[in-house]
């Protein structure tokens, strides 16, 4: 008898963090991701999620092509993220190190600048912009890693996504694709990281604590942990996000973030590309 | 809440018509046969189209049927729109879903105005930035869209909704000069003849009218031209909005609506807007 009890024990223990056989069904795992982000909504469980703004604070070292810079304080860290034309503009204030104190670091479907002093610098009568060409692929891959950015590209990959359990997690693989869906909620305009392969490994909840990409000649590996639906306390959605992020490249630690506010109600987003920016890229 | 019951009934009366919509017939004895369109569209004695009737809401070619239509039995199911339905769940569905547009159905304010606009939007049902629509104040031009009824004179078209009229003058008039404009929800509106379409220009906005329900403001410098044609039965609409906040116009979707050709039809009175709801709500949930 206690031997049945033991047993039984362990299996019921067992259930509660071995995957269980469906869950390599891709189609069942990606509705399980959206559905554990907050983002599959209404009777047709539809992904709903547009646009989202976060809200935090943390370290960061400056990493450059070759090099990593000296770790700086980041006082406030505002991402304003659209997966519809796709777009993300980061307006950054730190403390330390080289570069200016407040930064804002914009792409735009192909094209990346950042804005000086004012958000929307560059557009008519309003601040200035310098084109970033050669950042377009970086700050692609900065909101295709984000936990829906991942889910879409997962989805986006359609067959090349792969399922597979290691130890006891699930793991999606796949190629970032360039499948561009002008004005759906995933539009995935990857750029030069057409093809780099990308890497998911889901937490109990089905939802990314691990994405990996390689390119060039870095692995970048951004975890998130402690999910929550970071809302304001009186405008929640059950819409989940990591309250802390923490980024490695080639193993080293180069940003960690805590994150405190989200607005994950598709808040207005727009991010036009300044005309100066277009004319810098087209030369 | 109240959104809820408004979006629930046009749904219903959006399927009911869609049923009786194949049965439509020829209105008037007089008219031009339509390339694509089963009936001729009237004619008035100036050759103009004759826009005069009761017009509803219908699906637009290729549109597929609404949800919850069961072809078999024409039974209409009014499925709400949230995962569990649980009231939680449809209040943030609802809240998250109404403001999936893409850029390029977004008006695009010029940057000074963004955090307006997202203030609006998380503070649309308080007093801080009230959405208008949402007190049960008029919708104003273009957010009210098409008209239910339309009579249609040589000196002037009157534009019926639920709860308020517009005239439109198409006698030549041109708009009042700028200094005698007082500024109104549905402003000052003259209309010409582009060929068959009829092209609306109003101006003379008070600027508390929204464009729509994610805190899309206005100013009272906006000028809105309205473009309606009507195809044998069916009347198609479509707007755009310029305005010194923007960077650049803004187009509304297309709307299409189906003439009711019932000659004894009728509009049962609307129920008036009262406002219950914004004493009720404890949270910024807005769906």
């Amino acid at each position: 008898m206690r031997t049945h009890a033991i047993a039984i024990g362990v299996a019921v223990a067992l259930a509660g963090v071995v995957p269980h056989a469906q869950d390599t069904n891709l189609k069942e795992v990606l509705r399980k991701v959206g559905l554990g982000l907050g983002i599959l909504r209404g009777v047709q469980e539809e992904d709903s999620l547009m646009t989202v703004e976060y809200w935090g604070t943390g370290t960061m070292h400056e990493v450059g092509p070759k090099t990593v810079g000296p770790l700086v304080q980041i006082k406030s860290y505002h991402a304003a993220v659209a997966y519809d034309f796709p777009g993300m503009r980061l307006d950054m204030t730190r403390a330390g190190g080289t570069a200016p104190p407040r930064e804002i670091q914009v792409v735009s479907g192909r094209f990346a600048w950042n804005e000086i002093d004012k958000i929307g610098g560059g557009l008519p009568e309003w601040g200035s912009a310098v084109p970033v060409m050669d950042a377009v692929t970086d700050r692609l891959l900065r909101l295709w890693t984000t936990p829906f950015g991942a889910y879409k590209a997962a989805v986006a990959a359609g067959g090349k996504t792969k399922v597979t359990v290691e130890g006891r997690a699930v793991v999606l693989t796949f190629p970032l694709t360039n499948s561009p869906q002008p004005g759906h909620t995933a539009n995935l305009v990857v750029g030069e990281l057409n093809g780099a392969p990308m890497k998911v490994t889901l937490n109990a909840e089905y939802r990314p604590e691990r994405v990996e990409v390689r390119y060039r000649d870095r692995a970048l590996v951004t975890t998130y942990s402690e999910y929550g639906d970071l809302n304001e306390q009186d405008y929640k959605a059950d819409v989940f996000f990591p309250a802390r992020i923490v980024q490695t490249v080639n193993g080293q630690t180069v940003l960690d973030l805590t994150i405190q506010k989200t607005n994950t109600y598709n808040p207005y987003i727009i991010i036009p590309v300044p005309e100066s920016v277009e004319k810098a890229a087209a030369r | 809440m109240k959104q809820r019951f408004i979006i629930g009934g046009v749904a219903a009366v959006f399927a009911a018509i869609w049923l009786t919509s194949a049965r439509v017939t020829t209105q008037g004895a007089k008219g031009q046969q339509d390339q694509g369109s089963p009936v001729a569209t009237p004619q008035r004695p100036d050759g103009r189209p004759d826009f005069s009737g009761v017009w509803v809401p219908t699906r637009s070619r290729g549109e597929a049927l609404p949800a919850g239509f069961d072809s078999n039995t024409g039974n209409f199911n009014n499925v709400l729109r949230s995962r569990t339905t649980d009231p939680v769940d449809f209040e943030r569905d609802a809240g998250i879903r109404q403001r999936v547009f893409p850029r390029e159905g977004r008006p695009w304010y010029k940057p000074q105005y963004w955090d307006r606009v997202q203030f609006n939007d998380v503070h649309g049902h308080s007093p801080l930035a009230p959405d208008p629509a949402f007190q049960c104040m008029p919708e104003g031009v273009p957010r009210m869209g098409m008209p239910q009824e339309i009579v249609h004179t040589d000196k002037q078209m009157i534009f019926l909704y639920p709860l308020h009229i517009r005239r439109i003058y198409v006698d030549g008039r041109p708009q009042p000069p700028e200094e005698q404009w007082i500024g109104t929800w549905f402003g000052h509106s003259v209309g010409r003849w582009e060929g068959e379409t009829l092209v609306i220009d109003t101006v003379d906005f008070n600027g508390l009218e929204w464009l729509g329900w994610p805190g899309w403001f206005t100013s009272p410098d906006k000028r809105v031209t309205e473009r309606m044609r009507r195809n044998g039965n069916t009347l198609t609409w479509q707007a755009t909005v310029e305005d010194s906040v923007l960077l650049r116009p803004w187009t509304t979707a297309t709307q299409t609506r189906q003439l009711n050709t019932n000659p004894r039809a009728e509009i049962e009175e609307p129920l008036p807007c009262v406002e219950k709801d914004l004493g009720h709500m404890v949270t910024r949930e807005r769906g």
